[in-house]
């Protein structure tokens, strides 16, 4: 995620608060990125560490007026979509970028017809007639591999099985050939096997239609076949960013190293403990002074506990934010 | 689960003394089924058909050990975990506890057969009172089943059994709201251990929690196991976890058991095609592993269990289906000491090197949703 004049996306210094009874819940802190065309990102983070947020933020979504963006840049394709006007920003939305959602169920309009909410976006975006879009919206389905898609069409999402709610959705989202994706814990809610099923299709369009796509999850795993980089959220920062390779063979980061080891993978002993991390994630109403990760850690140092680490290169495009190098336990 | 699953009309046991306590399982659940049934019409409700959410399932359970049931959403294994429990009433079979068939006994006498049975669930914000305290909460157990004398006596063992779990005991005046999800599971685990049981059925203990706490609470699980000599039934969809706490693993599809094995063989020699599909759709945090894998991507969807396919029940979803499958069940045979599975062809897809026929791959993205042989 280095300077590259090419970036689809840039997304610099981002923070987003939420008021809320009982104060501010600062959810993303100074968060920066960016997305290559046709690279896939990962943004790896337990519940409450703003990786939603942060992409609910680039479509402008963040719920007014509690919610706020309160600095920041998102340069998508050369313009601040921060600074962008309403109408302008729903020209974007879903058309040149689209998001699916966790829940295919409470994402898609139960009293519409799956095709129907296809074609909307089709109609609205692209000004196509009604015949054409429903023709699209067809050839969109068996795209996504629902089978029958002339029947499929007529559908109400309450007739479709999860797994094809979720290609349905898909199916939505890339209508107008989004230049970037951003998926937003696709499979979560979904089977193993059919989460296998998801995950292959939105490889397979990702070539096809050369998008950029951002998967937003909490399995470390998933991101570790799909994702050219990874950026590995805690508390509204981004710890550790780097190519997938890096992060997996190389990890940097004391958080990282914890996530990583708090899987069983399907070769471990029964005998070998999981090294848990300690402890409980921060209060986002009131985040520690310095490192949001400092209570948790092993490698902690008085330093940590009194200000937020600023972003340290530790390899080629490969960055943290922390203080201790975890090799040696020594400062860096 | 070895012996059971044949003849087991002839030699049922009457009474008390039974097989289970003869072969030392500690539960042993035969020909278990539970169906629901599915109702039709508003002003006059007639049974239009069953739900077969568990169907026909034989297995056992040793003292002090960890069996896994694994399977997706909708393939019974929580509606097993139920019915051992008796939250629901078995439809039939025979659940023998300790060598009492609990499913003959009175409410009464079936109570106190049980007070060595518990059960922690799957969500942690659900199965806590939250008009009790969390010392209300783990002290019930002992009023219900009569444990201490005194007040005090009672109080000392929940102060124990905070202290058990990784909590406070300055905690047990407070409510469950103040607590984490994790925090709520070891309350949960506090409230299972209070009664001093030898067999906990785990319903998805982790599933709801965060990464890094999920590891805490199997820490915590294993840790007890091991001072405890509790046996464990750990229900769950996730391979990796499953994998990881138990000693031996059930693989559930549609009601049935299709493998079942040591927790070493299910990776190194996985022999049921579902089981296979399974543990290749795991995701691993590997990156150049995960480019290289050869994937099984099974074709649609779990169908229906109120109208399960015929012959063996995965058929339609199998890339390695043949005729005789849509026939013919196949029955549980044993393949090596504590290795059984039920599918025709196992031997010959285990030879083949268990890369599934070229088909497989083509029809993966294009069949029917809910795939039914009807």
């Amino acid at each position: 995620m280095t300077q590259n004049a090419q970036s689809l996306l840039q997304i610099r210094d981002l923070a987003v608060e939420f008021s809320t009874d009982d104060g501010i819940v600062k959810a993303v802190n100074g968060v920066s990125y960016e997305v290559p065309a046709g690279h896939a990102i990962g943004i790896v983070g337990e519940s409450g560490s703003g990786k939603s947020v942060s992409q609910l933020a680039v479509m402008r979504l963040i719920a007014r007026p509690a919610g706020r963006i309160t600095r920041g840049e998102v340069i998508f394709d050369g313009e601040n979509l921060l600074e962008a006007s309403e109408s302008g920003m729903r020209r974007i939305r879903g058309n040149r970028i689209s998001m699916i959602f966790q829940d295919p169920m409470n994402s898609l309009n139960p009293v519409y017809t799956v095709g129907r909410q296809i074609e909307e976006s089709l109609r609205l975006h692209q000004g196509s007639s009604k015949d054409e879009a429903h023709a699209r919206a067809i050839e969109l389905l068996d795209l996504v591999g629902i089978p029958s898609p002339e029947d499929r069409v007529k559908d109400y999402p309450h007739q479709l099985s999860g797994g094809m709610q979720q290609r349905a959705m898909i199916a939505m989202a890339i209508a107008c050939n989004p230049e970037l994706l951003i998926a937003d814990e696709p499979s979560t809610a979904l089977d193993v096997t059919i989460q296998a099923q998801v995950i292959e299709l939105l490889g397979e369009l990702r070539e096809k239609l050369n998008m950029s796509v951002i998967l937003i999850t909490h399995d470390l795993a998933l991101v570790a076949g799909f994702c050219d980089e990874v950026a590995v959220m805690y508390a509204g920062y981004i710890v550790e960013q780097g190519p997938a390779r890096e992060i997996f063979y190389n990890p940097q980061h004391p958080y990282t190293l914890g996530l990583l080891g708090s899987v069983p993978d399907l070769k471990s002993s029964r005998d070998e403990k999981l090294e848990a991390i300690p402890g409980v994630p921060p209060d986002m109403l009131a985040l520690p002074p310095g490192c949001p990760y400092a209570e948790r850690c092993s490698f902690a140092r008085d330093e940590c506990l009194t200000v937020v680490p600023e972003l340290q290169e530790v390899g080629t495009a490969h960055t943290i934010r922390c203080i201790v190098d975890v090799k040696s336990g020594a400062l860096r | 689960m070895s012996t059971a699953s044949t003849g087991s009309d002839s030699d049922r046991v009457d009474g008390s003394e039974t097989a289970a306590s003869r072969n030392g399982a500690l539960l042993e659940v035969r020909n278990l089924k539970k169906y629901f049934p599915v109702h039709r019409g508003t002003f006059i409700r007639r049974i239009s058909g069953h739900v077969h959410a568990v169907d026909d399932v034989t297995f056992k359970v040793n003292p002090g050990e960890t069996l896994g049931l694994v399977g997706e959403s909708g393939c019974g294994k929580s509606t097993t975990g139920y019915s051992l429990m008796h939250i629901e009433e078995p439809t039939s079979g025979e659940v023998f506890f300790e060598g009492h068939d609990i499913v003959q006994l009175s409410v009464q006498e079936r109570r106190s057969a049980r007070r060595r049975m518990q059960m922690i669930f799957q969500d942690p914000y659900g199965s806590l009172n939250p008009r009790m305290t969390v010392g209300q909460i783990i002290e019930e157990p002992l009023i219900v089943h009569n444990l201490y004398e005194s007040k005090a006596d009672r109080l000392s063992r929940t102060q124990e059994l905070l202290e058990l779990v990784g909590l406070a005991p300055y905690h047990a005046a407070r409510y469950p709201h103040e607590f984490s999800g994790g925090q709520r599971q070891r309350i949960a685990t506090a409230r299972a251990l209070a009664v001093t049981p030898t067999f906990i059925v785990c319903d998805e203990p982790v599933s709801a929690l965060d990464v890094s706490i999920q590891a805490q609470i199997i820490n915590l699980l294993q840790d007890l196991q091991q001072d405890f000599g509790v046996a464990y039934l750990f229900i769950a969809h996730d391979l990796k976890v499953v994998r990881h706490i138990s000693d031996r693993v059930a693989v559930m599809y549609l009601g049935k058991i299709v493998e079942t094995t040591v927790s070493d063989e299910l990776y190194d020699r996985p022999l049921h095609p579902y089981t296979r599909a399974l543990l290749s759709a795991v995701p691993l945090p590997d990156p150049d592993l995960e480019r290289k894998r050869e994937r099984i991507i099974l074709p649609g969807d779990v169908p229906s269990p109120i109208n399960p396919p015929s012959g063996c029940n995965f058929h339609p979803r199998c890339p390695w289906a043949q005729e005789r499958c849509s026939q013919e069940l196949p029955q549980l045979e044993t393949v090596a000491p504590g290795h059984e599975v039920a599918c025709h062809f196992w031997k010959e897809i285990e030879d083949g090197g268990g890369v599934p026929p070229v088909s497989a791959a083509i029809h993966a993205t294009s069949t029917t949703p809910t795939a039914s042989p009807e």
